[in-house]
């Protein structure tokens, strides 16, 4: 692990076991943060990016738990495994692990935190909003009760909310939406931790707002010089603050890439299908391209490449065999993609006979009788 | 700094639904209901009345009743029994304004008897229903939160308290302990933490998953801590409800239980044990049954329906 590097998530898996059998939520992801970079996590509904970033602060709540792989941050060991399992086949946690009672005085609040997606319901209701503040503060670090308040409302302040002092003592639904997501920001920022991760922080606020936060956000970043993940789906804001961007589909990372590389050279069909279903600013298109059917279960997931049953690029070898991610870049920049198209995988795809993903034209018959109705 | 893009974004939170949190709203919605405004104030003036009787009772030994008003526990043997209410008679004499709702059967002062009664009433309303609500709702929290193992033992010990008729568990437990008042309370509470028990822990079961629960321990917040400041306050709501309707419950339950004997003993003048006296005396003068059962049906329907009261303001699935 090399200095400047953060947290290292090594092919991390957690599952959820129910009743129908093991939902692999994650399914062997790995990827790096670097002190200061912000990495997005970008990927649909049901991709596993929330239970991703929850594994890494270990509060995958029962029946999921971390089956496997290793996640490091700042020299601790979050999850490591022995390589033999016990006699029933569970994973044995390794010496080096953080106990739950060192995670959580020693990396929860302190070293990591997490900005949760809807500012609405992450704020109690019932205590005002400085009380909450201080509360982290005084969790956190031993300070005195008027020094904590203090703090609380310097940050308060740090995070642009006007009139700190007075706001300090209003509750949750005396703020809006955006004011909220502040509130959360500052908390996250309270202890000054060296890594925060950012559940989709924004997709609850109307767009000027989601601006405003990104700017914000920003500022803080170079000022504190955090790391952040950045857990969305939407590619603008990946676009806006992102250094490098995993793409994730049904478990997995699909594509690995800084971000200029992923909007320009992109790799993964999956990841051109999310480029294309949403307007650029850089493109004129005629249509958006949606992509087509639904995200399949993780319980069952296709053989082979997993997003073969969606791929407009899918041939017989997609699947039959699966992917791993491989380095497919240009070789200046590190790019990795998981798709048997590049040549680093010489999996033999393009002798491989295309097959018909199954996917209906539905969205374009329902447009071309719209034309025609119009008409 | 972002503060110049500030302005944009006013404050506008609105009277949105959850504004009603907060102490005062709550109570001035409550209050906007008549029925439910002259409820409390028939508990306050029982309360009041209670308070007065404790303080001369306990503190001052009936200094004040004896001095300026009739002896609740005995009566000069001077003093008509049974007589009753003023402009009323019977073979025993007619009613006077010097006892306005008539004497018991040896002859004490019905008004002043119902007074000090109160005090046993409330004393029974406050203490029971607080014991019962503290350890249900802890032991009901505690379950719902932690789940599992812990919450399938708790539980299924409160439903063996839930499954014992309550009055054979109070009997019993007096029986027991003593024919004292204060193991009627005892005894009532014990009845009492199943119910609230059950209450907040259907209530925590939804409210641990929220996102400040979650956002709380993702700050590394203790268990313990999460569990008193996040998940309690917010499961609170149905509890207080609750406790308000217990407390017109628990003071039936004991006055049933003075009725049987068991309670408050005599000469301590409480309402269920008047009754209990009354009963011998209820076809020549109905009367002398009809004041502590009507003290007792208006201080259990007031509890009632401010607790309903409570509900409708609490509740937000009520709400048009």
């Amino acid at each position: 692990m090399s200095d400047d590097t953060l947290l290292e998530v090594r092919n991390l898996q957690t599952q959820f076991d129910t009743d129908e059998g093991a939902v692999r939520a994650v399914d062997g992801i790995s990827f790096d943060v670097k002190r200061g970079e912000i990495v997005g996590l970008v990927g649909e509904s049901g991709a596993g990016k929330s239970v991703a970033t929850a594994s890494i602060l270990r509060l995958v709540d029962s029946p999921g738990r971390i089956v496997g792989g290793e996640v490091t941050f700042d020299g601790k060991t979050i999850v490591g495994f022995e390589d033999e399992p016990d006699a029933r086949g569970n994973p044995v946690p390794r010496d080096d692990m953080l106990s739950d009672e060192e995670m959580r005085t020693d990396v929860r609040g302190q070293e990591m935190a997490i900005i949760l997606q809807d500012p609405m319901e992450s704020l109690n209701p019932v205590f005002t909003v400085g009380t909450q503040l201080k509360e982290i503060i005084q969790l956190n670090r031993d300070l005195p009760s008027k020094e904590a308040k203090a703090l609380a409302v310097e940050m308060l302040r740090e995070v642009g909310i006007p009139n700190a002092e007075g706001r300090f003592g209003e509750y949750p639904h005396e703020f809006s939406g955006g004011m909220r997501q502040r509130v959360l920001i500052a908390m996250a920022l309270a202890c000054e931790p060296s890594l925060i991760i950012a559940d989709e922080p924004t997709t609850a606020l109307d767009v000027t707002v989601e601006g405003q936060i990104l700017n914000l956000v920003s500022d803080l970043q170079e000022r504190y010089d955090t790391s952040f993940i950045w857990v969305t789906h939407d590619l603008a804001v990946v676009a806006d603050i992102c250094d490098r961007v995993n793409v994730m589909y049904l478990g997995e990372i699909v594509e690995q890439a800084p971000v200029v590389e992923l909007f320009y050279e992109t790799k993964h069909p999956y990841t051109q299908a999310l480029l294309d279903s949403v307007p650029r600013p850089d493109q004129t298109v005629e249509e958006l391209v949606p992509i087509e059917g639904v995200m399949p279960e993780a319980i069952d997931p296709p053989s082979g490449c997993r997003f073969h049953t969606r791929c407009p690029e899918a041939r017989e070898v997609c699947r039959r065999h699966e992917p791993e991610l491989r380095e497919v870049g240009d070789g200046v920049t590190p790019h990795a993609g998981a798709c048997f198209r590049h040549e680093a995988f010489d999996a033999g795809y393009w002798e491989s006979d295309p097959i018909e993903t199954g996917v209906s034209n539905f969205g374009d018959q329902l447009l071309t009788e719209q034309e025609e109705a119009s008409q | 700094m972002a503060s110049e893009t500030v302005e944009a974004e006013e404050n506008v939170a609105g009277p949105t639904f959850e504004s009603r949190v907060g102490l005062r709203h709550t109570l001035s919605r409550t209050l906007e209901n008549t029925a439910t405004k002259l409820s409390l104030a028939v508990i306050v003036v029982i309360t009041g009345t209670a308070l007065f009787a404790f303080v001369d009772a306990k503190l001052l030994d009936y200094y004040i009743a004896n001095t300026y008003l009739y002896n609740p526990r005995s009566a000069p043997l001077s003093s008509q029994p049974l007589l009753p209410p003023v402009g009323l008679s019977n073979e025993f004499g007619t009613g006077t304004l010097a006892h306005p709702l008539g004497t018991d059967d040896r002859g004490r002062d019905i008004v002043i008897r119902l007074v000090y009664g109160s005090r046993i009433a409330m004393q029974v309303a406050l203490v029971s229903t607080t014991i019962g609500m503290v350890v249900g709702t802890t032991v009901g929290a505690v379950a719902g939160y932690y789940g599992g193992r812990v919450d399938d033992v708790i539980m299924r010990l409160t439903e063996v308290l839930y499954s014992i008729p309550f009055l054979v568990l109070v009997i019993a437990f007096m029986t027991a302990f003593g024919r004292d008042l204060l193991y009627a309370m005892i005894g009532v509470s014990l009845v009492s933490i199943p119910i609230f028990a059950r209450l907040i822990r259907s209530e925590v079961l939804s409210v641990r998953e929220a996102t400040y629960v979650e956002a709380a321990k993702a700050v590394g917040g203790r268990d313990r801590d999460i569990l008193v400041r996040h998940v309690i306050p917010n499961s609170f709501a149905p509890v207080v409800v609750q406790a308000t309707l217990q407390m017109g419950t628990n003071i039936l339950i004991v006055a049933g239980l003075s009725f049987l004997g068991f309670g408050a003993q005599a000469p301590i003048p409480s309402w269920g044990q008047m009754l209990s006296i009354a009963r011998n005396y209820m076809l020549p003068n109905p009367w002398f049954s009809i004041w502590p059962g009507l003290a007792i049906l208006v201080t259990v329907m007031a509890f009632n329906i401010i607790g309903d009261g409570l509900r409708d303001t609490l509740d937000p699935r009520l709400k048009e």
